[in-house]
């Protein structure tokens, strides 16, 4: 009897989980596979095509430039937001004033996308107030001789625009994340270290930085999203085809989206869901791979 | 079994019983929905007709409660139509000796009683002087009695500013004048002027209406009621207030039921009706629920061309609607139609567009057992922009959702065309390509590169167009010829403009569309060394305007054209013996928009920024026009581009849709009936219909004096022969089509602007331009 309620309690677990789940196969996985079949059929005449739409996402040449700028973004991206952040969460952590830190970093997260747009303009353009600094500064100082005014995101500097944008609006909201992950550690174990002549550079490489592993590991996977939310201020100041070099992932669905391009679109949404299926499995497999470790030192 | 289990067991069954309970009453609820499809459509719903008015120029219809009505305007006599048709004019003319310059804001009574706004005319600095000390841009108002006696009014109380503007009158059944400013209601004496303050109000009251002793004050927020006999505000009607919070992008027009029966009459027989936009609707006054009695979308009142302006409340309940743009109907009941259309056609455009909306109701009359469901991506009230709509559009089409009829302006045709959603017309045209009722070139010039199909039919084309004096605009032929005609001009006038370009964009507006076509080559790439000479060509303009005309002016050009919402690039060929408003610009550069009545004259609606006003040339003498041609030859712009969908769901009505957009007296009535933007119509039996002068009913046509802006009477001037002829033969000759929404044109013009600006060179602009095109060429 005892036997046959337990497996009525487990059938009864899965019964309150399945609302739950039917949403999500409803609304995700579904759609999600209904995307996998369009990736093999025409769009327009519903026609087979196996798998010509992904030869011809390979062998398109804007799938080419987007994948190498959505690469660089997020190389350039991830590791200056999460070094940034650390280090000023580091800086942070011992102040007493930290409180009120933190709120002022958080302020940037709350400025809506077209305030943070209309900045961006009024500083980059090319009546902009970089470009009014700089001219002033060449006359004044002739240090910058023969100075000329640029559209910042229409130049080679748009990529550089972007990310410092980027890492205005995103830095404040890690800073807080590592110092939840810094607060965590137990501070008994860096005070002995100290005590039995640890520097700053041992604390930090054999107490600090395991301790944040499970952290660097969310941090990482937020700084991931924030790179790819990104893309709603970069489309709105410099629209669909935006310098080449800010020309993302993004823009390509988009672009597509509008050119009724729905079988290649399908494709390429399945490549990226494999791919970033791949790195969330390798990360956590190193994630875990090191917390077996450290649990066996 | 232990008594635990026996518990457990029976709550278990209880449980049982329970899910079969609900999943019976489900498969019943299921099987009772799915039951009646196959029921009969009932007969009978409302329908309208339009009513012929007795003239032009009524702006205020005022019905009277034995079913005649009274219509007035600025322009025109009152004219009162009584029930029987018998129609009598009060030409009054009186107007200009009491100073009265525009009249506007009418009042109206059952005994012909008028009350209106207006403001004067002043003759002397003194005179204007004396008006503006007691408040600049007040109206003043007057009064003429149902016996005709008359006398300004000169409004006064102790409530009452002079400097309050009232925008709305209303006569009430006794006689009494009631008017609302844009805070509060008023009672006004007709013979002493005297005003009194009623109630304070948020917003400008629209409409009166009056049950009994209650006068109802609506505006977009709240009706207000009001006891006229108490003299007191009485408590909001929940019921109607909802109705017109909800209704607010349009006008409420209301109108009682048997307004002159007893006032003792019982409350809950009093019967209100109101019309909007989305229908006709019945409220029994002190009800709780207001009853729809006609579907917007099926009757006049959806076309968002007009707002209802009057509604009048016939015997059987039959109503008369007056609306804006001097149009009137009469609905009636029509036992004889289905309740329900049975079949619906869709009609898509990316905006609103005047012409479908009105294709939509002949074909609806025509066809009344089918719903036109005309939908705009960008309706104007949910501020979506292009790119959002296109992208709502795309997602409907995924899902399979395409509308029948698909209007491509500002849309990228060959795309659509290219991913199977528009269907290849070639077919369908070959009856109009045999009878040569259309202009075959203009058809051939809508064939996409791609596939070489025509998928788009345009109902009106516009022809790029100069004109000027001769010695300026002699053989001005492509982009280089309107350059030198402009160096030319402006060694003669280094001071002022002297092309119609206020801005950069106005410059490129003007010179792109005959210029575009140009930059493709046949392989679809682009033509880098034809773009680096057309910003050559858009370079050397700008300067050459730019150097008469100071950056201060410029500005100040920009905003007086803001104000007056003018688009430069408008020409049209009109009626006037007078020439053209040219301004102070030499050259003028548009697009042929419209034939007005007649083609012998010329004129922009451009005001002369020298003397703030217009003045006139004789054309013959001094100016001519040609075609403008740019680096294209002879361009087009395609408007009204219609095309049917692959996958639509009633092809058949698409193509008697489409049969209707293209037939003669849809191209005749549309333009006949004053819309005449529209561009000149690809059916040349209409073209030439509309420039047949015998089809003219007037030989006369108001102007103004350049002086004293007077209002004069001038005859009219109708086309000649080679006049005519000039226009068939543009028609003939044209064989390239322009259309806007592509990528290029947006790439090019937003590149355009950083090379007129000095950042870039004309070679870089094009370098620019086609680096900016190789990622979506790639795409």
């Amino acid at each position: 009897m005892r036997g046959k309620w337990r497996l009525r309690w487990k059938s009864r677990r899965l019964l309150f989980l399945l609302p739950g789940f039917a949403g999500v196969l409803l609304f995700y996985i579904l759609p999600f596979l209904e995307v996998v079949r369009r990736s093999f059929f025409k769009a327009g005449n519903n026609a087979f095509v196996g798998v010509d739409n992904y030869h011809s996402v390979f062998e398109n040449g804007a799938f080419a430039i987007a994948v190498r700028n959505t690469a660089l973004y997020l190389a350039m991206g991830v590791p200056c937001l999460m070094g940034i952040s650390l280090f000023l969460a580091m800086l942070l952590r011992h102040l007493a004033v930290r409180r009120r830190f933190v709120s002022a970093m958080l302020l940037p997260m709350a400025v809506p996308a077209a305030v943070m747009v209309l900045t961006l303009r009024i500083l980059v353009d090319r009546q902009g107030v970089l470009n009014g600094i700089l001219t002033n500064v060449s006359e004044k100082y002739e240090v910058i001789s023969g100075f000329i005014p640029i559209d910042y995101m229409n130049s080679e500097w748009a990529l550089v625009v972007v990310l410092f944008s980027f890492l205005w609006k995103n830095t404040g909201y890690m800073v807080i994340l590592w110092l939840a992950g810094l607060s965590a550690l137990p501070r008994e174990v860096e005070e002995a270290a100290k005590v039995d002549g640890a520097g700053r550079w041992q604390s930090w490489h054999y107490i600090i930085r395991p301790g944040l592993s499970g952290s660097f590991y969310t941090i990482g996977m937020l700084s991931v999203l924030q790179i790819f939310k990104s893309y709603r201020e970069v489309w709105m100041v410099a629209g669909s085809y935006p310098q080449e070099q800010i020309y993302f992932l993004q823009h390509l669905l988009q672009n597509w989206y509008l050119k009724l391009e729905f079988d290649r679109m399908a494709a390429l949404t399945v490549i990226l869901s494999l791919v970033l299926l791949v790195v969330c499995l390798l990360l956590q497999k190193r994630l875990e791979q090191r917390e077996k470790r450290a649990k066996r030192g | 079994m232990s008594p635990g289990g026996t518990v457990l067991e029976k709550r278990e069954s209880i449980r049982h019983g329970l899910l079969r309970a609900v999943v019976v009453v489900m498969c019943a609820m299921l099987l009772s929905a799915c039951g009646s499809e196959e029921e009969e459509n009932p007969m009978g719903r409302y329908t309208d007709r339009e009513v012929k008015l007795p003239g032009a120029g009524y702006e205020y219809m005022h019905p009277c409660p034995d079913g005649g009505y009274y219509l007035f305007g600025n322009d025109a006599d009152l004219t009162h139509v009584a029930a029987d048709g018998t129609v009598s004019r009060d030409k009054w003319g009186w107007e200009d000796n009491a100073n009265i310059h525009v009249k506007f804001s009418y009042g109206i009574s059952d005994d012909g009683a008028v009350i209106f706004g207006y403001t004067p005319m002043f003759y002397s600095d003194e005179e204007y002087e004396a008006y503006a000390a007691e408040g600049d841009n007040r109206y003043l108002y007057y009064y003429v009695s149902g016996e005709g006696e008359r006398h300004p009014l000169s409004l006064y109380g102790a409530d009452y500013q002079k400097a309050t503007n009232l925008e709305t009158f209303a006569f009430a059944p006794d006689g009494r004048i009631y008017a609302a400013s844009d805070s509060c209601v008023y009672r006004i004496n007709g013979e002493s002027g005297e005003t009194e303050s009623l109630f304070a109000t948020t917003g400008q009251i629209r409409e009166f209406a009056f049950v009994g002793d209650t006068m109802l004050a609506l505006n977009t927020e709240q009706v207000y009621l009001y006891d006229m006999a108490g003299e007191k505000v009485l408590s909001d009607n929940s019921v109607l207030s909802e109705f017109a919070k909800s209704h607010q992008s349009g006008r409420i027009v209301l109108a009682v039921a048997d307004q002159s029966a007893e006032p003792a009459k019982e409350e809950g027989s009093r019967v209100l009706y109101l019309a909007c936009r989305t229908g006709l609707y019945r409220y029994v006054w002190g009800g709780s629920v207001i009853e729809q009695i006609a579907d917007g979308q099926m009757v006049a009142l959806g076309d968002s061309q007009y707002n209802p302006y009057a509604l009048q409340v016939l015997d059987q309940e039959q109503f008369r609607i007056y609306f804006s743009g001097n149009y009137m109907v009469e609905m009636y009941y029509d036992e004889t139609l289905p309740m329900e259309p049975s079949k619906e056609l869709t009609v898509y455009s990316l905006e609103e567009n005047g012409r479908i909306r009105y294709a939509g109701r002949l074909f609806q009359k025509e066809h009344p057992d089918v719903l036109v469901r005309y939908e705009t991506g960008m309706d104007g009230d949910n501020a979506v922009s292009r790119e959002d709509a296109l992208k709502n559009l795309n997602t409907r089409i995924l899902a399979g959702d395409v509308p029948d009829v698909i209007i491509l302006d500002d849309m990228d045709m060959e795309q659509y065309a290219d991913k199977g959603v528009l269907r290849e017309l070639d077919d369908f045209l070959t009856p109009y390509m045999e009878d040569g009722s259309l202009y075959q070139n203009i058809l051939e010039g809508m064939r996409t590169t791609e596939k070489d199909k025509i998928y788009g039919v345009p109902m009106s084309v516009e022809l790029p167009l100069y004109f000027g004096e001769q010695k300026y605009v002699d053989d001005m032929q492509g982009l280089e010829g309107i350059v030198a005609g402009a160096e030319r001009a402006r060694a003669e006038h280094p001071e002022g403009p002297l092309i119609d370009t206020p801005c950069q964009e106005d410059l490129f507006n003007l010179i792109i569309p005959v210029c575009l076509p140009a930059w493709t080559r046949e392989d679809g790439s682009l033509d880098t060394a034809s773009l680096a000479a057309f910003y050559q060509g858009a370079e050397r303009l700008w300067e050459l305007d730019s150097a008469g005309l100071s950056e201060e002016k410029r500005i100040k050009w920009q905003q007086d054209l803001s104000e007056e919402g003018s688009d430069l690039t408008n020409i049209m060929f009109g009626q006037y013996e007078d020439i053209y408003h040219i301004g102070e610009t030499w050259i003028a550069l548009g697009y042929l928009k419209n034939t007005w009545y007649g083609m012998t004259n010329l004129h922009t609606r451009m005001e002369n920024y020298r003397n703030g006003y217009s003045y006139y040339k004789k054309l013959e003498d001094e100016v001519v026009y040609g075609r403008m041609t740019g680096q294209a030859g002879k361009v087009y712009r395609a408007r009204t581009i219609a095309g049917l969908c692959e996958q639509a769901e009633e092809p058949e009505l698409g193509e008697e849709f489409m049969a209707l957009l293209l037939s003669d007296t849809m191209m005749q009535k549309w333009w006949l009936e004053g819309h005449f933007d529209g561009g000149i119509p690809i059916r040349k039996d209409a073209l030439a219909s509309l420039l047949d002068i015998n089809n003219r009913a007037f030989a006369e046509v108001k102007g103004w004096t350049a002086s004293d802006i007077d209002m004069i009477y001038k005859e009219a001037f109708w086309p000649t022969e080679q006049e005519r002829q000039w226009l068939f033969d543009a028609m003939e000759e044209s064989d390239c089509c322009y259309r806007t929404g592509t990528l290029l044109e947006g790439t090019v013009r937003e590149v355009g602007v950083r090379v007129l600006e000095g950042e870039l060179t004309p070679e870089e602009g094009a370098a620019e331009v086609e680096r900016k095109m190789a990622i979506a060429l790639e795409e």
